[in-house]
This record gives C-alpha cells, sequence and structure tokens, in this order.
C-alpha cells in the first residue's frame, strides 16, 4: 500500500459505527467517524480529508447524498466513495452524477476498501496534477473551474476558466485579443462587448482571491497576466 | 455474500454466519493486536437491540417507511459483521414492511431477533474457536 502521512486521515459518513472502523483498519488510515449529516456538515469548512466514504441512506430518512455535491464543490480531488446494501440501488446513478467516484456495497469488504480507495486517490491526484496551472500565488484547477488564491477561491464559468488557462500559459507574455476569443469561444465570433464582458468578470473574480495577479491591458496589444511576487517582511527589511 | 432477494427456503438453509468474511476481518488485526472482529461485535451487540425496538415500535404504530428503513439499517450492520442469515431477514422485512401486511411483518421482526441472538452465540464461538 502508497505510504501516506501520519496527519492523514478519511472521512466516514455512516449511522452504523463498524463502518469507520472497518474502513480504518483497511485502509490504515485514521477516520473520522460522523453519523448524521448535520454533525457532518458543521465540521466540511474546517477539514481537508484524503478521502470521504458517503453511506446513501442514513438514519432519520437522510440521504448521505444530498452532501455530495457540496464536498465535490469544495474538495475537487478527494474521492468520494458512497456506501449502499443494495446492488441494485437506483441511487447511486444519482449519486454518480451528483459526482461520486466509486461506491462499495455492504457488507464492506477491506481488501476492496483497500482497491477502490488507492484507485480513486491515484487517479484524482493524477488529474489534479494535469488539471493545475499556477500564477505566482493564484492556481487554476481548469478540470473543476476553480482559482484559489491566498484569499479565497472562486468559481469561474467554462469562458473565465479558458481565458485564465491561456493568460497563465503564455506566463506574462501579451496575448492578442483575437487569439484570446478564439481560445476560449472557438470559431463563434464573438463582439467586443462579450469579451470586455467575461474580461471583467474574471478580473472580478482574480481580485477576490489575490491582490497579486491582475491581468493587465496592453493598449493595441492584447491582454497579459501581471504577477507580482510577494516580498517577505526580512527582505523588506534588507 | 452480496444481499439479494432470497426465497423463505434460501434462508432458512442458509449459515448463520458468513465466515469467510469474518476471516477478511481478522487479517486486518495483527497477531498481539486487539481484534477487530471483537471489537465489531461488542458494537453490534451494544447497538442492535435498541433498534429492533424501534423496529418493533414502528410496526406497532404502521409507520411502515419507518419501519422498512430501521430494517434496512439493519440489514446492512448484520452484513457488515458476517450475520449473513439475520441480514436476509432484514432485507425480507425491508421489503415487506412496505406493505401493509402486519403478521408477517411481526413474525419476521420475532425471527430477526432470534437471529440475532444466535449469530451473537456464534459469533462469541468464532472468537472463541
Amino acid at each position: 500500500m502508497q505510504q501516506l502521512a501520519g496527519n492523514q486521515y478519511v472521512i466516514t459518513l455512516d449511522d452504523d459505527p463498524m463502518v469507520s472502523r472497518i474502513i480504518e483498519k483497511s485502509i490504515s488510515l485514521r477516520s473520522l467517524a460522523f453519523s448524521t449529516l448535520t454533525e457532518f456538515t458543521s465540521r466540511v469548512p474546517n477539514i481537508e480529508p484524503l478521502a470521504v466514504f458517503v453511506d446513501i441512506h442514513l438514519a432519520n430518512a437522510q440521504s448521505g447524498l444530498d452532501i455530495v455535491p457540496q464536498l465535490r464543490a469544495r474538495w475537487p480531488y478527494c474521492p468520494i466513495i458512497v456506501i449502499t446494501a443494495d446492488p441494485a440501488d437506483d441511487f447511486l446513478v444519482d449519486a454518480f452524477r451528483k459526482g461520486a467516484d466509486d461506491f462499495l456495497l455492504k457488507p464492506i469488504k477491506p481488501r476492496e476498501v483497500q482497491a477502490r480507495f488507492q484507485t480513486r486517490l491515484a487517479h484524482l491526484q493524477d488529474r489534479a496534477a494535469k488539471s493545475a496551472l499556477q500564477a505566482g500565488d493564484v492556481s487554476l484547477d481548469t478540470a473543476h473551474r476553480v482559482v484559489t488564491g491566498p484569499v479565497g477561491r472562486q468559481f469561474l464559468a467554462p469562458v473565465e476558466t479558458l481565458l485564465l488557462a491561456q493568460l497563465i500559459k503564455a506566463k506574462g507574455t501579451v496575448v492578442p485579443k483575437e487569439t484570446l476569443k478564439r481560445e476560449a469561444w472557438g470559431p463563434v465570433r464573438v463582439s467586443d462587448n462579450a469579451f470586455y464582458r467575461k474580461l471583467f468578470e474574471l478580473r472580478r473574480a482574480l481580485e477576490g482571491v489575490s491582490s497579486n495577479v491582475k491581468i493587465q491591458s496592453v493598449y493595441g496589444a492584447g491582454l497579459s497576466l501581471d504577477v507580482q511576487t510577494s516580498v517577505t517582511p526580512m527582505l523588506n527589511a534588507l | 455474500m452480496i444481499l439479494i432477494d432470497c426465497t423463505t427456503q434460501e434462508i432458512q438453509s442458509m449459515s448463520c454466519l458468513d465466515i469467510e468474511l469474518l476471516r477478511g476481518l481478522e487479517e486486518l488485526s495483527p497477531p498481539g493486536t486487539e481484534s477487530l472482529v471483537v471489537e465489531l461485535v461488542k458494537l453490534f451487540a451494544d447497538s442492535t437491540p435498541s433498534i429492533l425496538e424501534e423496529l418493533r415500535s414502528a410496526l406497532a404504530q404502521g409507520e411502515l417507511t419507518s419501519a422498512s428503513r430501521l430494517a434496512h439499517r439493519l440489514k446492512g450492520s448484520a452484513a457488515n459483521i458476517g450475520a449473513a442469515k439475520m441480514s436476509a431477514l432484514c432485507a425480507q422485512l425491508e421489503k415487506s414492511a412496505q406493505t401493509n401486511q402486519p403478521e408477517v411483518n411481526n413474525a419476521l421482526v420475532e425471527r430477526i431477533s432470534a437471529s440475532f441472538t444466535a449469530s451473537l452465540l456464534e459469533l462469541n464461538s468464532y472468537i472463541c474457536a
């Protein structure tokens, strides 16, 4: 099994406490166990698990699927594995639509847990590496259209994602407006108004995540990404 | 064992425990460490009686959806500890509770309860063997 750092953990949301223990032992990682949606939801903003195991049918008529879209948006590269006792569960289709990566059937079998966890983790880590672009302290996840910086995270529209990706790949050089239009909209003809509206939205999203990365307009030439490297207080003093 | 629809005859001829599953769980406890199976049996023994009570109460009050959900919950936990026969009976009740057949449902609860006791005895024998 792949060696993982000691402070990493997974989450298990299941009203049966046995499930969390079996998962924990199967993958040799600590599992934080939650039995209700309310309990889990309140902790989501403060945790960064390596994977989440979610039972579809929880106690009190709650469905674990209700939280899957929220988890997928928050942790784009965290394997979400749903658990069910029914092999023909119609809810499985819904689970995949909502962003789940895989499923486990009860009874939980240790070897199956290991295999699915390892496979999904490796797959998502590979995707994360391929779809991540970096410019200064800002990173763009093109697969999930999320831009993240030191002061926040913003979701982008598809066109905004393509525009920002092009500007990041240009590494500070000026990209002509027509090139950006072609890359973002393809063969569709786009007015300057529509282009600048998207640019305005993108600039606003960038402002929401970092003050060090800005889109600069170069009159008559195009646009470029201006990346300020942050100066540490110690260097400042020198 | 995958939980699919079993006929009453199939359930009667079924072994109480899924030994293969228990062996798989045993592999997770290296020699000299606390047995995971022992820990899971304790959890199962502690949590099941209250769920069975809730189940009886739901049926008595005609809350069939709730009864079906509780049977589903027991089906999963019984399966996880290898109590295969009990799990299959719970699967039957999960379905039959959706139709209003009080006699069938009440009889099934009592069979589940008996199967729970039998499963605990066999699990204890398995642990001590």
